[in-house]
This record gives structure tokens, C-alpha cells and sequence, in this order.
């Protein structure tokens, strides 16, 4: 048994597992590299030779027949903007309300200003103060108008949502 | 040369002359149109989208400030119009991928090499491509027949590099096993 035991150690330690070159994995790993690149060379050459498409004929009449369009669009553009009318009105419809609701008040209010603020308050009434007509200071006016600001301001960004909805 | 001579006509448009803008459409047409039937899957659809794409490019081209290749900056147009398009049809995408995943038979039989002739040829590539889920097939679109980079198609997909490495890297092997037979004849054409 000993003897079996001893036999195999030598036997192991005799043989030796055969080696290739030191370059074979290298050369391998050539072959499939060149291998690949061919593959992917045929593949890429046989894509564009059978796989790019064509729209129809007129193609480039019709989009240019838009493009003819969509410049002549361009010139009737107004000066003053649709986005530019939304802020006028908006800012308008503030001046109302403002003048509605803070005019009296602030008047009465003044009184608790000491002297700085009181000079202050007195020169920047004076440069804005303003009279408007009886119609314009009554308070159905001035809500009418904030509504419609309201109004036209969700219009604008309504219509500008779906617009890049569509982009 | 090519970007060069791009931005010669992308100029001559900014400077009133529209004509010139036929040359971008003559250039880029077939690859706008090809990008936007591999998504919407439709020639009608397609055409329709490559036509918005190119009205769009038109109306924003003062926007383009020559950062990327005009083509990348249009196909990124034409991408867009696609998945917008497919989304107002109510097609998800997720169904279609998933559907053409459970549909797609790696094992088909392939044709003899001898009975395919020049116009089959161009049959089968484009019926593998298809086979494709439609983001697979746009990315080798892209990468093969507009031999664009990762780079580029990242920026027109919005995809990360890492997974457009992935999935150009499957539907690679999808389309060398699909197309094996025709590639064999290629590799001895190109040799």
C-alpha cells in the first residue's frame, strides 16, 4: 500500500502539463479580433447597402413648398407679441386693483410713518399719484379686469403646452 | 469637408436664402425618413414625420450653433417627431419591444445563399432589421448605415453610452445569426 502510495507521488511529481507558446492566448485572442472585425465590417457594409430607405419621390418639393410656407409666416409676425399683450394686460389690470384697493388706506395709514419714511411716502406719492375716472376706480372694474388678465394669461400658457406637446 | 460644406448652405439659409435649404433635405432625406420608419413603423407615419422634422430644422435653425454635426442635431429632430408620433397613436413602446422579443425565433430557417438575388437580398436585411425591437434597429441604424459614434447617438436618444453598448452589442449578434448566410458572401466581397 505504501509502496502504491510512493509510486504515485513519483508519477505526479514526474509528469509536467505541456505547454503551448508563450503567445498563444494572444494569438487566439488575434484571430477572433480579426475575425470580429471582418464580421462587423460585412455586417455594416451589407446595412448600408440593403437597409437605408426612401421617402417618395416629391419629397424635397413638398418640404420645401412648407419651408416656403413657414417663411412667409415669419414675416407677418406682429411687433408686439401675444406673450407681450398678456404682461400689458396683466400689468394694467395690477395698476387697477392696486389703485382699488390701496388707494384710501394708504392715505390714512401715513400718519404712523415716522419723518424719513413720511418724506419718502410723500415723494413717491406725488410721482404716482394719479386721478382716474369714477368708472375706472370702481371695484367691478378693477375685478373684471383682473379676471380677464386671469383669463388671457392660462389662454397663453394653454396654447404654449400644446405647442411642446406637439414639438 | 462634409460639416464644412453643411454649414456653407446652414449660412446661406440664415441669410434669406431658402433655396439653399434643399440641399440639406436632399442630403439627409433617406436617413431622416429611415430613422422615422424604424420607429413608427409606417411609410405614411414616416414621411410625415421626416417631413415635420425638416419644417422644424428650418424654423430653429438660427438655434443650431454648429456644437454637434448638423445631421446629429436633425436626427435628434426626427427622434423626437418619432416618439411623439408613436405616442399620440397610443403604441407603447415597452408592448412593441416586449412583443417583438416574444415573437422574435432566433432559429428561423434560413434561404439558400443561390436563391437570393440582389432585390431579396435587401428584402431580408431590411425584414432582420425590423425583426429588431425598434430601439435596437434605430441604434444600428445609426451606428452602421450613419456611421455615427456613441457620442452622437447618445446625444440624439437620450440613452447612456453603457446601454447603447448593450443593446447594439444584442442586436449585433441577433442580426449576425439572422443574416449569417448573406454576411458569409459579404466578408468574400469586402476581402
Amino acid at each position: 500500500m505504501k509502496e502504491d502510495k510512493k509510486i504515485d507521488k513519483l508519477i505526479r511529481e514526474s509528469l509536467k502539463m505541456e505547454q503551448p507558446s508563450v503567445d498563444f492566448t494572444n494569438k487566439i485572442m488575434n484571430q477572433i479580433e480579426v475575425a470580429d472585425a471582418k464580421q462587423e465590417k460585412a455586417l455594416g457594409s451589407l446595412l448600408k447597402k440593403n437597409a437605408l430607405e426612401s421617402p417618395s419621390l416629391n419629397f424635397t418639393e413638398r418640404v420645401m413648398a412648407e419651408v416656403e410656407k413657414a417663411s412667409l409666416k415669419v414675416a407677418d409676425v406682429p411687433i408686439i407679441s401675444k406673450k407681450a399683450w398678456v404682461f400689458i394686460s396683466i400689468f394694467v389690470g395690477s395698476i387697477f386693483v392696486f389703485a382699488l384697493l390701496t388707494g384710501e388706506k394708504d392715505r390714512s395709514s401715513s400718519n404712523a410713518l415716522d419723518g424719513v419714511m413720511e418724506k419718502f411716502d410723500q415723494i413717491l406719492t406725488n410721482s404716482f399719484t394719479f386721478d382716474l375716472p369714477a368708472i375706472l376706480t370702481s371695484p367691478l372694474f378693477g375685478l373684471s379686469m383682473f379676471a380677464l388678465s386671469s383669463l388671457l394669461f392660462l389662454d397663453y400658457f394653454m396654447k404654449n403646452r400644446k405647442l411642446s406637446v406637439n414639438i | 469637408m462634409d460639416n464644412n460644406s453643411d454649414q456653407i448652405y446652414i449660412d446661406k439659409v440664415l441669410q434669406g436664402d431658402t433655396n439653399a435649404f434643399a440641399y440639406l433635405i436632399n442630403k439627409y432625406k433617406d436617413m431622416a425618413y429611415t430613422i422615422a420608419i424604424k420607429i413608427v413603423k409606417s411609410h405614411e407615419d414616416a414621411e410625415e414625420v421626416a417631413q415635420d422634422s425638416f419644417l422644424k430644422a428650418y424654423e430653429k435653425l438660427d438655434s443650431f450653433k454648429g456644437n454637434s454635426k448638423f445631421s446629429t442635431w436633425l436626427y435628434t429632430i426626427v427622434y423626437r417627431n418619432s416618439i411623439t408620433k408613436i405616442r399620440k397613436k397610443k403604441v407603447a413602446t415597452s408592448d412593441i419591444d416586449d412583443y417583438v422579443m416574444d415573437n422574435y425565433s432566433e432559429g428561423s430557417e434560413f434561404p439558400q445563399i443561390e436563391a437570393i438575388k440582389n432585390g431579396e437580398q435587401q428584402k431580408y436585411v431590411r425584414e432582420a432589421i425590423d425583426r429588431l425591437p425598434e430601439k435596437d434597429a434605430l441604434l444600428i441604424t445609426l451606428f452602421y448605415m450613419d456611421e455615427s459614434s456613441i457620442e452622437e447617438i447618445e446625444k440624439i436618444t437620450n440613452l447612456t453610452q453603457s446601454n447603447i453598448k448593450v443593446k447594439l452589442f444584442r442586436a449585433r449578434k441577433k442580426l449576425n445569426t439572422e443574416l449569417s448566410f448573406l454576411l458569409k458572401e459579404e466578408v468574400k466581397t469586402i476581402l
